[in-house]
C-alpha cells in the first residue's frame, strides 16, 4: 500500500474496538498476533498497524460469534453532492469491520472518492507505477462493471480479480471504480430500451452470489455489503437501491438538503409500487450543529415527517475531516483519529445503523 | 444546551424555540411519506422477475412473440423492405415516442445492425402495417436508413390487432394508461376472456393488469385528460384520485382541476396533489362565534386567566401570582402562530390582544 505505515498504540486500538487496553493486550496475545515493539532503550510498546487491528477484530468476532446469519445490503444515497455520502460509506464500512463484521463496500461513483479515500489511485496507469515505484495494487484495473454480464469484454472476471483490500485481509474489502464506470450507465440505458430491465441486475448480481449460483463471486462471506451511490439519479443507482435491505441518506444540515430525502421518499415508493421491494430508509443528520435554529427546524421536520427512519445518533460538523483530508494519510477519519470526537460520533451512528439493520 | 440532555427533552425545547421564532415545524415545505409496507426479500424479487427476466433469452424467435391461442404465421420470411413503405398499426397502443430514446436506439442500430427483424404485414395497396417495430422504423428514420429488415407475415385484421397489442416491444416505457388501453381493447375485443388471461398475453401479472384497468374506475373528465396527456398520473395516482373521488363525492371538479395541474407540475406528489383538493374543498374555517366569558384553570382548577372577547377585542385578566410577562409572550406567540395559518385579504390586521 502507499500509505504511510501508520502504527497504532495500545490505547488507540482499545479506543477503536471499544475494549480495554488490557482486553487489547490479553485478545492479542490469544490471537497469538505478531505486533511490532517500539524500539530503543524505554518500554518496549507495543505498535499494531492497520492490518494488526482488523485482524485482532476479527479474531473477537469469532470468539464471540458476533457474524450476522444473512448478509445484509444497504446503500449509502443522496441525490446531492456534498452531503458526506463517501465519507460516510468510508467511515462506517471501517468501523462495522472493527466491530468484527465482513464489509464488501462498492464503489458506484466513477469519480472513485471512496476508492480514493481508502487509499488507490484510478488514474494512474501500470506504468507510471512502475517508473514511480509505486506499489501496483495502487492502479485500479477493474470495477463492478467487470462483474456483471452487461460488460460485453468477453473476460469473465472472479471477485478475487476485482477486490482490493485496503487493510488486510479481515478489513473492509472494495469493489473499487474507475471512470470507465460510467459506461456501465450506457449499457443499462441500452438495456432499458431494449426492455431487458436493468434495474435487476444488480439485485441479479447480489443474489447470486450470495446463493453460490455465481462459483466466481461468493458473496455469502460478507455480513454486510455497502454501496456508495453517486449523487445522480440513475439506473446504477436505482439497481443498487432496489437490490438493498436498507439505505442510508446522509442529511447535510448545513446544506438544505431536507427536499432530498422527499425526493429519496418518493423513489422507494414507486419501488414498492412496481417490485413490491424497497430499501429501508435511515437518515443520517450530516455535518450537524444543534445550536442553530435552521438546523433544528430540518431536524424537527425530518423527525416528525420520518420519525423511524431518523437515526438518533448524529455527525456534527468538525474540522476533522477537514484535516484528514489535507493530511494525506489516505485513511479514513476512524483511523486516522481514533480519539478524536468526529471519530466517536462515527462510532455511535454506526451502532445505529447496525441495531437497524438487525431487525432487517 | 447540554448535550447530556435526553432525546426528547432536547426535540422539545427545539420545538419551543422555534414557535418563538414563529417558524412551523413542517411549514411551507411539501416532504413526500416513506413507505411503509412489507417489502419483499432479495430472493422473491429474483423469483418473481425469474421467467420473464432470466428464463427468456432476449430475442424472441422471430415467430414467438404471436404465439397467442390464435399462432397464425404462414410464409414469414424476412426481407429489407424500403423504409417509407412500411405504416404504424392501427392498434399499437402507444402514443408518443422518445425522442432521446430513439436517437439512442438510432445509434445502437448503427454501431451495431438491427439485433432482429422488425414485424410487419403486407396490405393490398403495397404498403407495410407494422405489428412491431413502431420504434425501430423511427430510430430508423432518424438515421436515414433507406431500407430495414422485416419479417413479413399474413395475419387478418384480428390476429394482426392481437399480435400488435402483445408485442413485446411494443410495452416499452408505456405509462399505465396506455397499457390499460391495451388491456382494455384485449378484454372488449375478446382476445381474452379475463383480467388472468390478459394478463398470460401481455406477459404481466393479473394483479398488474388490475392496477392498470382500475384506471377506468376515474372520472370521465380525467379519462379524457389521460386521452390527450397519457403519462399524465400512473397507477399510484389513480389509486389516491379514487380515494378522493370517494372521499368527497361532490368534489369532481376540484379533483379535475387538480389533476389537470399536474400537466405544468408533473412530479406532483400526492400528499400534495391531496392538499390541492382538500384545500378547494374544505369550506373556510367558520367564524369563532362570540366567545363567551371563560377562565382558564391552573392544575389545581383555580382561575388563572379569564377571557372575554368584545366584537374586536380579547380581553385577558390574568390572576396574581402568575408571570405576567410569560403570559405575555405565550399569546403573542399562539397569536403569531396563528397568523402564519391565515391570509387577510387586503385590509389591515385589526386583531387586537389586551392584557
Amino acid at each position: 500500500m502507499i500509505r504511510k505505515h501508520k502504527q497504532f498504540k495500545v490505547q488507540a486500538v482499545a479506543t477503536l474496538l471499544g475494549i480495554s487496553v488490557d482486553q487489547v493486550r490479553r485478545d492479542s496475545d490469544e490471537a497469538g498476533i505478531e505486533v511490532e515493539r517500539q524500539a530503543g532503550s524505554g518500554p518496549k510498546t507495543r505498535l499494531f498497524s492497520v492490518e494488526n487491528i482488523f485482524d485482532l477484530a476479527a479474531f473477537r468476532a469469532k470468539k464471540h460469534g458476533t457474524r450476522f446469519t444473512r448478509t445484509k445490503i444497504g446503500t449509502i444515497y443522496a441525490p446531492k453532492g456534498g452531503v458526506g455520502k463517501t465519507t460516510a460509506t468510508s467511515n462506517i464500512g471501517v468501523t462495522l469491520a472493527l466491530l468484527g463484521l465482513r464489509v464488501l463496500s462498492c464503489d458506484l461513483d466513477f469519480q472513485a472518492n471512496l476508492t480514493i479515500s481508502y487509499g488507490y489511485d484510478p488514474e494512474l496507469t501500470h506504468d507510471e507505477a512502475e517508473n514511480e515505484n509505486i506499489p501496483l495494487d495502487t492502479c485500479v484495473d477493474y470495477h463492478l462493471g467487470h462483474l456483471l454480464p452487461q460488460w460485453q469484454n468477453g473476460q469473465t472476471l472472479t471477485l478475487a480479480d476485482v477486490i482490493k483490500k485496503p487493510f488486510g485481509e479481515n478489513g473492509p474489502h472494495l469493489i473499487p471504480s474507475e471512470v470507465t464506470l460510467d459506461r456501465l450507465e450506457a449499457l443499462f440505458t441500452v438495456d432499458a430500451i431494449m426492455n431487458k430491465k436493468p434495474d435487476l441486475a444488480i439485485a441479479k448480481f447480489l443474489a447470486d452470489g450470495l446463493s453460490g449460483k455465481n462459483k466466481g463471486i461468493d458473496l455469502s462471506q460478507y455480513d454486510v455489503i455497502l454501496f456508495d451511490a453517486p449523487p445522480a439519479k440513475n439506473q446504477t443507482t436505482r439497481g443498487a437501491l432496489l437490490a438493498s435491505d436498507f439505505v442510508v441518506a446522509p442529511v447535510s444540515m448545513e446544506k438544505y438538503s431536507t427536499k432530498s430525502v422527499s425526493y429519496l421518499a418518493g423513489v422507494l415508493g414507486e419501488m414498492e409500487e412496481t417490485h413490491g421491494k424497497y430499501p429501508q430508509l435511515m437518515i443520517l443528520g450530516n455535518f450537524y450543529d444543534m445550536t442553530r435554529v435552521r438546523v433544528a427546524a430540518q431536524v424537527i421536520a425530518l423527525t416528525s415527517k420520518y420519525p423511524k427512519a431518523w437515526l438518533d445518533k448524529q455527525v456534527s460538523t468538525s474540522e476533522e475531516f477537514k484535516k484528514v483530508l489535507d493530511d494525506d494519510e489516505n485513511l479514513p477519519l476512524v483511523l486516522a483519529r481514533p480519539s478524536s470526537a468526529a471519530a466517536g460520533e462515527i462510532r455511535a451512528v454506526t451502532k445505529a445503523i447496525l441495531e437497524k439493520m438487525e431487525t432487517l | 444546551m447540554s448535550k447530556r440532555e435526553s432525546e426528547a427533552a432536547f426535540q422539545a425545547s427545539l420545538a419551543a424555540r422555534l414557535k418563538e421564532a414563529g417558524t412551523a415545524p413542517t411549514g411551507g415545505m411539501h416532504m413526500t411519506s416513506a413507505p411503509t409496507g412489507q417489502s419483499k426479500s432479495l430472493d422473491q424479487l429474483m423469483e418473481d422477475n425469474a421467467p420473464r427476466v432470466l428464463d427468456v433469452p432476449a430475442p424472441p424467435q422471430p415467430a414467438s412473440s404471436s404465439a397467442s391461442p390464435a399462432s397464425v404465421v404462414h410464409d414469414s420470411i424476412i426481407e429489407r423492405i424500403a423504409v417509407q413503405l412500411v405504416v404504424d398499426s392501427p392498434w399499437q397502443p402507444r402514443t408518443r415516442y422518445d425522442e432521446t430514446e430513439l436517437q439512442a436506439l438510432g445509434q445502437a442500430m448503427k454501431d451495431r445492425g438491427q439485433d432482429e427483424p422488425m414485424k410487419v404485414r403486407k396490405l393490398a395497396n403495397g404498403q407495410y402495417e407494422l405489428i412491431s417495430g413502431h420504434r425501430r422504423i423511427r430510430a430508423a428514420r432518424l438515421i436515414g436508413w433507406p431500407t430495414i429488415a422485416a419479417t413479413t407475415v399474413q395475419m387478418d385484421d384480428k390476429q394482426a390487432e392481437l399480435a400488435t397489442l402483445v408485442s413485446n416491444e411494443t410495452h416499452v416505457g408505456l405509462s399505465d394508461y396506455e397499457r390499460a388501453k391495451a388491456y382494455k381493447q384485449a378484454l372488449d375485443h375478446d382476445l381474452a376472456t379475463d383480467q388472468k388471461e390478459v394478463g398470460r398475453l401481455f406477459s404481466c401479472s393479473q394483479s398488474r393488469v388490475s392496477q392498470c384497468l382500475t384506471l377506468y374506475k376515474l372520472p370521465e373528465p380525467i379519462l379524457q385528460l389521460l386521452d390527450k396527456y397519457p403519462d399524465l398520473i400512473a397507477y399510484r395516482h389513480a389509486r389516491a384520485i379514487l380515494k378522493l373521488v370517494s372521499e368527497f363525492p361532490a368534489g369532481e371538479e376540484a379533483i379535475v382541476a387538480a389533476v389537470e395541474s399536474m400537466i405544468d407540475h408533473p412530479d406532483l406528489e400526492l400528499d400534495e396533489l391531496r392538499s390541492l383538493v382538500e384545500k378547494a374543498l374544505t369550506p373556510k374555517r367558520p367564524r369563532p362565534k362570540a366567545l363567551e366569558p371563560r377562565v382558564i384553570g391552573d392544575k389545581n382548577g383555580s382561575t388563572v386567566f379569564s377571557v372575554k372577547l368584545h366584537e374586536r377585542q380579547i380581553v385577558i385578566n390574568i390572576k396574581d401570582g402568575v408571570d405576567v410577562e410569560m403570559a405575555g409572550k405565550r399569546t403573542m406567540a399562539a397569536l403569531r402562530e396563528f397568523a402564519q395559518m391565515i391570509e387577510l385579504p387586503e385590509k389591515e390586521k385589526s386583531l387586537k390582544t389586551k392584557t
